[in-house]
C-alpha cells in the first residue's frame, strides 16, 4: 500500500488538482462523486452553472455559465487560485434540450471559453468528453471505427456540428502546445441508473419508434466503465483521441425490448416526418437527424483504449440495459405511475 | 322440504374436511342416505369452529407423538427409524399438496379482480410480447450482425428449405478447404440473398468449417431483407470487411458481379457479367488465399426476374422494384423463390502465384478475373441440360 502511494507521488506530485467544468450533466455528477476521495486527487473543483445535488463538502463549486461572454476570465482565475493540474471538459450537451440555441452557445462558446482560459493559466492536461456519435451513422462504416477515422455525422445539425468544432478546438490545442496532455474521450452510448443523454430518453419512451426493416447493432457502454475511463486518462497521462466502447454489441430492436419497452417500426418515408412531429410534441425522444443512427452502424474500435491504457468495459449488454431498466421502473414507481 | 335442506347441511357441516382425514372423496359417506332422518344439528359456526380446533388439537398431538417417538427411542433399529422418517416426508407431501390446492383454490377468487386490472395494464402484455420476441434472439451478436442464436433457432426452417424446398445438390464440396481462409467466387441470382445464405449454409453444416457470405450495399440496406442476411451470416461487401474474415480463416463467398448479378432478367439468365474491378483477385494474391470458383445453378428459375420498375423504388429503399411470377403478385409471400431444385458445383481451387506485386497491376488483375469468370461460365454452361436451354444469345 505504501508502496503504491510512493508510486503515485512520483507521478503525480502530491495528488493533483482536479476541476470538472461542465453545463450540469449526469455524467459531471457521477465522475465528481468517483473523484472525491481518491487519493490520487488533491482538491476537487467544480465549475458549472449548478451544483451537483449532494456533493461532498470538500468540492470547491463555482457557479459558472461557460457560454456567458467574459467567463474565460474568471475560470482562468479559479484555475490559478485553486492550482488546477487536470480541467476535464464535460460541458458538450449530451442531452437535447428544448432550448437548441443554448446548447449550441455552450458547445461552441463554452468550449472556446474553457480552451483560452487554459491558454492563460499552465494547467497541465485537459481532457474532452466526446461521443463515437460524431462519426455519424453511414451505410460504408467500417464495423471496427478507428480514432484516426473522418468525423462524417450530420454537420449541419448542431448538436453535431458543434461537437466535431469543439474537438477540432481540442486538436489544435494539443499542436499548439505541446507540454500540455490533451486527451479526447469518444465514448459510445452511455447508458446506467444515473444517465440521462439523448439515447437514454429515445430508450425511455414505452413505445419506441424504429425504423422498419432495419435493425442495427449498438455498442453500449456502462456508465460505471465510461466514469472509469474518464479516471483512467485523469490520472495518468494518455495523450491523444480514444474510442471508449464496449467490445459486445446489440441489436437496437433487442436492446428495447431487454428495457422492456416497445419498437414501434417506421417506414422510412415516414420517419423524418413523424419522428419530428413526434420530438415537436414532446412524445418521441429523437429528432430527424438521428435517423440514420437507427438504420446504419456506427461501431467504434476500442483497440487503442485497450491496448495503451488497458480499459476494457465490463458491463455486457444485458446488464447495462437491465440497470437502465430497473432503474427506470423504480423512477416509475417513485412518481406513482406503477405499482411494484 | 326444509327438513331436507336441513339435512343436507347437516351433512356438509358433519364433514368440512371430509376429503382429508378418512372418507374416500370418490364414495359419498353412508349417513347421506339416510341424513334426512338424523337428529337435528347444533348451529354451523359453533360447528364450525369446533372442528377447526379439533383438527388443530389432533394435527399437534400427531406432531408430539411423531416426536416423542423418535426421540425416546421406540424405534432403535436405524432401518426402521429411516423407514419411519420417510413414510412421515411422504405424509408431509400429501398434506402439503392439498393444502397448496385448498390455496390455490380460495386464492384465485380474492384475486380475480386483481387479474382483471393486471389484464388492463399494457404492460403485462408488452412483457410477454417482449419475452417471446427475445426468446429466439441472442442479447449480443458479432460486429456484423450475426446472432448465433437466431441462426439456431431457425435451423429447422433453413434444413427445411435446403434440403426439401429447393432440394440442393452439392458437387465437389471436398474441394473447398477444410480450414484456413477461402474465396468462393459464384455466380449470383435475383433471389433476394438465398444464393448467399444456401451456399453459407453448405459449406458450414456440411463441410463443417466457418463461412459468411459478402452482401452488396443495395441489399443489405433493403429492409427485411439485408437484415434477415445480416443476422444470418451475411456481411457488408467491403475490402476491409473480406481481409477480417479471411484472417480469422473463413471461408467467405463472394458474388463479384455485385448489383449488376442481383438486376439480371430472366432472358439473360446464366450469362454472366463483368467481373466488377477485380477485388476479389487483389484480395485472394495479397492474402494468398485459393479462390473456388462456384456455380449455381437454379436460382435463376426459381426467382425468374420478368422486369424491374425502378419507378418509385427509392420509396421503399429497394434497388428496384422486382416482377418476378409471384411477386408483386402473392404479395410479401412472393419475395420467396420457387422450389425448383438448385445445384451447386464447387470447381478446382486456383492459387494465384503471381506475387505480390501484381496486386497492383490492373492488366494482371483483370485477366487472372476473367480467367476466374470464364471458369464460372463453363461448369454453368456444363450443368444447364440442353432440354432446358437458356437466353439467347
Amino acid at each position: 500500500m505504501a508502496r503504491d502511494f510512493d508510486k503515485i507521488r512520483r507521478v503525480l506530485g502530491d495528488g493533483t488538482t482536479v476541476a470538472l467544468a461542465g453545463s450540469a450533466s449526469s455524467m459531471t455528477g457521477l465522475l465528481l462523486h468517483r473523484l472525491v476521495g481518491d487519493p490520487r486527487v488533491r482538491t476537487v473543483v467544480l465549475v458549472d452553472r449548478d451544483p451537483v445535488p449532494g456533493m461532498d463538502p470538500s468540492v470547491r463549486y463555482y457557479s459558472v455559465d461557460l457560454s456567458q461572454p467574459g467567463s474565460e476570465e474568471r475560470i482562468a482565475e479559479i484555475l490559478s487560485r485553486e492550482e488546477v493540474g487536470v480541467v476535464v471538459h464535460l460541458g458538450l450537451s449530451t442531452e437535447l434540450s428544448r432550448t437548441p440555441d443554448l446548447d449550441h452557445e455552450m458547445d461552441t462558446q463554452g468550449t472556446m471559453h474553457l480552451m483560452s482560459s487554459c491558454t492563460m493559466v499552465p494547467v497541465r492536461k485537459i481532457v474532452l468528453a466526446s461521443t463515437t456519435m460524431l462519426y455519424g451513422a453511414h451505410p460504408d462504416n467500417s464495423p471496427w471505427l478507428a480514432e484516426d477515422h473522418e468525423l462524417r455525422a450530420d454537420r449541419t445539425f448542431p448538436f453535431f456540428g458543434d461537437k466535431i468544432e469543439a474537438e477540432r478546438q481540442f486538436v489544435e490545442f494539443a499542436h499548439r502546445h505541446d507540454d500540455r496532455v490533451v486527451t479526447i474521450l469518444r465514448v459510445g452510448l452511455v447508458l446506467g441508473p444515473n444517465t440521462k443523454n439523448v439515447f437514454s430518453h429515445y430508450l425511455a419512451r414505452r413505445i419506441v419508434p424504429v425504423l422498419a426493416g432495419f435493425d442495427p447493432p449498438m455498442q453500449l457502454v456502462h456508465e460505471v466503465d465510461a466514469v472509469r475511463a474518464f479516471l483512467m486518462v485523469i490520472t495518468d497521462d494518455h495523450p491523444g483521441v480514444f474510442n471508449i466502447v464496449a467490445d459486445a454489441v446489440v441489436p437496437l430492436a433487442t436492446a428495447i425490448r431487454i428495457v422492456g419497452h416497445a419498437p414501434l417500426p417506421v417506414v422510412e418515408p415516414l420517419a423524418s416526418p413523424v419522428l419530428g412531429a413526434l420530438w415537436s410534441f414532446g412524445v418521441a425522444g429523437l429528432p430527424g437527424p438521428f435517423i440514420p443512427y437507427l438504420k446504419y452502424p456506427f461501431l467504434a474500435s476500442g483497440e487503442r483504449a485497450a491496448s495503451r491504457f488497458g480499459f476494457t468495459a465490463s458491463f455486457p449488454p444485458v446488464e447495462v440495459l437491465g440497470d437502465f431498466a430497473r432503474a427506470q421502473k423504480r423512477r416509475r414507481i417513485e412518481a406513482g405511475m406503477e405499482e411494484a | 322440504m326444509s327438513d331436507r335442506k336441513k339435512g343436507r347441511g347437516a351433512v356438509l357441516g358433519d364433514n368440512p374436511f371430509g376429503d382429508l382425514p378418512r372418507e374416500r372423496p370418490s364414495r359419498p359417506p353412508p349417513r347421506r342416505v339416510g341424513g334426512r332422518d338424523s337428529s337435528p344439528v347444533p348451529p354451523l359456526r359453533a360447528d364450525l369452529e369446533g372442528k377447526i380446533s379439533a383438527v388443530q388439537e389432533q394435527v399437534q398431538s400427531l406432531i408430539l407423538d411423531v416426536t416423542q417417538a423418535l426421540e425416546s427411542g421406540d424405534i432403535a433399529d436405524p432401518g426402521d427409524r429411516r423407514r419411519f422418517r420417510e413414510a412421515l416426508v411422504g405424509f408431509a407431501g400429501q398434506m402439503q399438496n392439498q393444502l397448496a390446492v385448498i390455496q390455490a383454490t380460495e386464492g384465485a377468487e380474492q384475486s380475480a379482480i386483481e387479474t382483471l386490472l393486471r389484464l388492463a395494464r399494457p404492460s403485462f402484455y408488452l412483457e410477454r410480447v417482449n419475452r417471446f420476441f427475445v426468446a429466439g434472439r441472442g442479447v449480443e451478436v458479432d460486429r456484423f450482425g450475426m446472432d448465433p442464436v437466431f441462426e439456431r433457432s431457425l435451423t429447422p426452417a433453413l434444413e427445411f428449405m435446403f434440403a426439401r424446398y429447393w432440394r440442393i445438390a452439392t458437387e465437389g464440396l471436398e474441394r473447398v478447404p477444410g480450414k484456413g481462409g477461402c474465396l468462393l467466387v459464384a455466380n449470383h441470382a435475383p433471389v433476394a440473398g438465398f444464393d448467399g445464405l444456401m451456399l453459407r449454409w453448405a459449406v458450414s453444416r456440411e463441410r463443417g468449417r466457418p463461412c459468411r457470405w459478402l452482401v452488396e450495399d443495395e441489399l443489405h440496406y433493403a429492409p427485411y431483407i439485408g437484415m434477415f442476411c445480416q443476422k444470418l451470416g451475411g456481411v457488408r461487401a467491403s475490402r476491409e470487411n473480406a481481409l477480417r474474415l479471411l484472417r480469422q480463416g473463413v471461408a467467405v463467398v463472394t458474388f463479384p458481379e455485385g448489383n449488376r448479378g442481383i438486376r439480371r432478367l430472366y432472358r439473360d439468365r446464366y450469362r454472366l457479367d463483368r467481373f466488377g474491378r477485380g477485388g476479389f483477385v487483389r484480395l485472394a494474391i495479397r492474402e494468398r488465399v485459393p479462390v473456388i470458383p462456384t456455380a449455381i445453378v437454379g436460382p435463376e428459375e426459381s426467382a425468374a426476374l420478368l422486369m424491374r420498375i425502378d419507378l418509385a423504388s427509392s420509396v421503399l429503399s429497394l434497388p428496384f422494384i422486382p416482377v418476378t411470377p409471384t411477386f408483386p403478385l402473392l404479395g410479401p409471400l412472393g419475395i420467396l423463390p420457387l422450389p425448383r431444385r438448385w445445384t451447386i458445383r464447387f470447381g478446382e481451387p486456383i492459387v494465384f502465384d503471381e506475387g505480390p506485386e501484381a496486386a497492383e497491376d490492373q492488366a494482371v488483375v483483370s485477366r487472372l478475373g476473367e480467367e476466374v469468370r470464364s471458369r464460372v461460365q463453363g461448369m454453368i454452361d456444363d450443368m444447364i441440360p440442353p432440354s432446358l436451354g437458356r437466353g439467347k444469345e
